[in-house]
C-alpha cells in the first residue's frame, strides 16, 4: 500500500516537472518521465518476485508438471517490456516506432509459444 | 429397463424357501455356481458377498454396494482435488498474465500457452482413463461369458428349457456384437472428440467446433442405438419362446402322474422339488451376478464421475475469468469423460438385462 | 525506491531550462545548445543504466 502511494506521488511530481520543462527542452522532459517510469516499474516488478517464488513452491506441492507453466511467465515479461518501450515511443510522438516495438514483442511471444503448439499438435496427431 | 424393474420387484421372493431348500446345496454344486465367484477381485467379492447354499442376502449386498460407492468416491476425491487445484492455479495464472498485458496479440499468445500447458498436463490422465474404461468393459465381458451359462443352465433346469436356450443364444450373440461395436466405434469417436476439443480450443474455428459436436452426437447415438438394439433383440427372443415352457412342464407332470398309478404322484412331486431347487439356484445366481456387475462398475464410475465434476468446476472457474479457450478445453474434456461413463453404463445395462432375462424365465 | 534520482534529474532539468533561457536572452545560443546537450547526455546515461537494471530484473524474474 505504501509502495502504491509512493509511486503515485512520484508519477505526479515527474509529470508536472516534465510539463514544466517541455516548452523549453522537450528531450529532457521525456528523459524525466522515462526515468520516473523506470523507477516505478522496478519497485512494482520486485513484488512479482513473491509470485515467482510461490510458483516454485507449487512445483513441490503439485509435482513437477507445473514447470510447464514457465512460458506463460515469459510471455508476461515480454508483454511488460514491449508495453513499456512502445509507450515511451508514443510519448515522444513516434507512433511508428511504438508499433514496431509492439510487433516485435508479439513475435517474441509467438516464438515462446511455438514449441508448446508443436507439442500439442504432436499430441493431437497421436490421438487421431 | 422394464425387465430390470420386474426383477427388482421380485426380490422379496428370493427369500422364500420351500422343501426345495434341502436340494439346493447339491443343485449349486451341479451347476458349478462357484464359477460366478471366481474372476472377481477382493473388493468386488467383498461387496457381492458369498453365494451361499441357496440363500443370497441381497439387502446386505446392496448396503455393502452403497458403502463401497461412497468409499471409492471419497478416495477419488482426495486424489482428484490436488489435480484440480493445480489446474485452477494454471487458470488464475493465465488470467493474471492476460490482465497485466494490454497488447492483444501477446494476450492471445499467453492464452495459447495456457491451453498447451493444460493439454500437456492432461493427456496422460485422459489416456489412462480411456484405457481403464476399456479394461473394465473387457472384465465385464469376460465375467458375462463365465456367469451367463451358469444362470441360463439353472434357468433351463428349473423348467424353462427352450426359452432359456433361445434367450441365452440371443443374449450372448447380441452382447458380443454390441460390446465390440461400441468399443470399436465409440472409443475412436471419443479420441476424435478429444483431438477436436484440443484443436478448437487452441484455434477457435467454427468448422472445428462443428466437427467436435458431430463426433459427440455420433458417439451418443451409437451408444443409444446399440442399447436399444440389444433390448429389442432380447425382447423378441423372449416373445418367441414365452408360454411354451410353462405348458410343457405342466403337461409333463400331468403325464407322469397319470401314467404311473402310485409312483407317478410321488415322482411328479419329486420333480417339482427338483425344479424349485433349480429355480432357487437361478434366482441366487442371477442376483449375485447383478451385484457382481454393479461391484465391478463401482470403481471406474466413481473415478469418472469425480474427474468429470472436477473438469466442470475448473471450466466454470475459467469462465469466471473470461478465458474462453480454457473454458472450451475443460468443458470438452468433461464431456468426453461423460461419453466414457455412457459407454461403461451401456455395457453394464446390457449385462443387467441379460441377467434379468435369465431370472425372468417363466416356470410352472 | 530511487526517489532521489528523480528529484536529481528534475532539478537538473529545471536548472538547465533556466540556464538555457538566460543564455538565449543574453545572445549566447551556442552555449545554450551545448549546455542542453551535455545535460541531456548525462541524464540519458543515468536513465539508460536504470532501464538496463529494469530489463535485467525482468529477465531474471521471468526466466527470459
Amino acid at each position: 500500500m505504501e509502495l502504491l502511494i509512493k509511486c503515485t506521488a512520484l508519477a505526479l511530481f515527474s509529470a508536472i516537472s516534465a510539463l514544466l520543462i517541455r516548452r523549453i527542452n522537450p528531450e529532457l522532459s521525456l528523459a524525466i518521465s522515462a526515468a520516473a517510469a523506470v523507477v516505478i516499474l522496478l519497485s512494482a516488478v520486485m513484488l512479482l518476485r513473491e509470485l515467482t517464488e510461490s510458483m516454485k513452491e507449487l512445483e513441490h506441492v503439485f509435482g513437477s508438471q507445473i514447470v510447464q507453466a514457465r512460458p506463460i511467465l515469459k510471455c508476461l515479461g515480454i508483454a511488460l517490456i514491449s508495453k513499456f518501450g512502445s509507450d515511451l515511443c508514443k510519448d515522444a510522438s513516434q507512433s511508428a516506432l511504438a508499433a514496431a516495438v509492439e510487433t516485435a514483442g508479439s513475435l517474441c511471444a509467438a516464438a515462446v509459444a511455438m514449441p508448446m503448439i508443436l507439442t500439442l499438435m504432436t499430441t493431437i496427431g497421436g490421438m487421431l | 429397463m422394464r425387465q430390470l424393474f420386474c426383477v427388482l420387484l421380485l426380490i422379496p421372493l428370493f427369500f422364500c424357501k420351500a422343501h426345495a431348500q434341502e436340494l439346493t446345496p447339491s443343485a449349486m454344486d451341479i451347476f458349478d455356481a462357484e464359477i460366478m465367484e471366481r474372476g472377481l477381485s477382493e473388493e468386488e467379492a467383498e461387496i457381492s458377498g458369498e453365494l451361499g447354499d441357496g440363500v443370497y442376502d441381497i439387502g446386505a449386498a446392496l448396503t455393502r454396494l452403497w458403502r463401497g460407492v461412497f468409499e471409492k468416491l471419497r478416495l477419488e476425491m482426495h486424489t482428484g482435488l490436488g489435480f484440480a487445484l493445480s489446474l485452477l492455479a494454471l487458470v488464475f495464472l493465465c488470467a493474471f498474465a492476460s490482465a497485466v498485458c494490454t497488447i492483444s496479440q501477446i494476450r492471445d499468445a499467453i492464452e495459447i500457452c495456457g491451453v498447451s500447458t493444460a493439454a500437456m498436463l492432461l493427456t496422460g490422465s485422459m489416456n489412462s482413463l480411456v484405457s481403464q474404461t476399456v479394461e473394465a468393459i473387457y472384465r465385464l465381458s469376460d465375467y458375462s461369458k463365465a456367469a451367463l451359462p451358469v444362470l441360463y443352465t439353472a434357468a433351463a433346469a428349473s423348467g424353462a428349457v427352450s426359452s432359456s436356450a433361445v434367450r441365452y443364444a440371443a443374449a450372448s450373440l447380441a452382447l458380443d456384437v454390441m460390446m465390440s461395436l461400441s468399443q470399436k466405434t465409440v472409443i475412436p469417436l471419443i479420441y476424435a472428440y478429444l483431438a477436436l476439443t484440443l484443436g478448437a480450443s487452441v484455434f477457435p474455428n467454427p468448422l472445428l467446433e462443428a466437427m467436435q459436436q458431430l463426433s459427440n452426437w455420433a458417439a451418443k447415438t451409437v451408444l443409444k442405438a446399440s442399447t436399444i438394439a440389444f433390448t429389442a433383440c432380447l425382447s423378441i427372443s423372449s416373445l418367441i419362446s414365452t408360454g411354451v415352457d410353462a405348458a410343457a412342464v405342466k403337461a409333463t407332470r400331468t403325464v407322469i402322474s397319470a401314467s404311473l398309478p402310485v409312483v407317478g404322484g410321488m415322482l411328479s412331486d419329486a420333480s417339482a422339488a427338483v425344479l424349485a431347487a433349480a429355480g432357487v439356484v437361478r434366482s441366487c445366481t442371477g442376483a449375485f451376478g447383478l451385484m457382481a456387475v454393479s461391484a465391478m462398475c463401482v470403481g471406474p464410475i466413481a473415478l469418472l464421475s469425480v474427474k468429470s465434476c472436477m473438469f466442470k468446476a475448473v471450466a466454470a472457474a475459467a469462465d469466471s475469468v473470461q478465458n474462453a479457450r480454457l473454458r472450451k478445453l475443460f468443458s470438452g474434456l468433461g464431456n468426453a469423460i461423460g461419453l466414457l461413463m455412457g459407454l461403461l453404463g451401456c455395457s453394464a445395462i446390457m449385462l443387467f438385462l441379460s441377467f434379468a432375462a435369465g431370472m425372468k424365465a417363466v416356470t410352472a | 525506491m530511487d526517489v532521489d534520482l528523480i528529484f536529481k534529474i528534475a532539478a537538473v532539468g529545471i536548472l538547465v531550462a533556466v540556464l538555457n533561457i538566460l543564455l538565449q536572452r543574453s545572445g549566447r545560443d551556442e552555449q545554450a545548445l551545448m549546455t542542453t546537450i551535455t545535460a541531456l547526455v548525462v541524464v540519458l546515461m543515468v536513465v539508460v543504466q536504470k532501464i538496463s537494471e529494469l530489463f535485467h530484473m525482468i529477465k531474471a524474474l521471468f526466466g527470459l
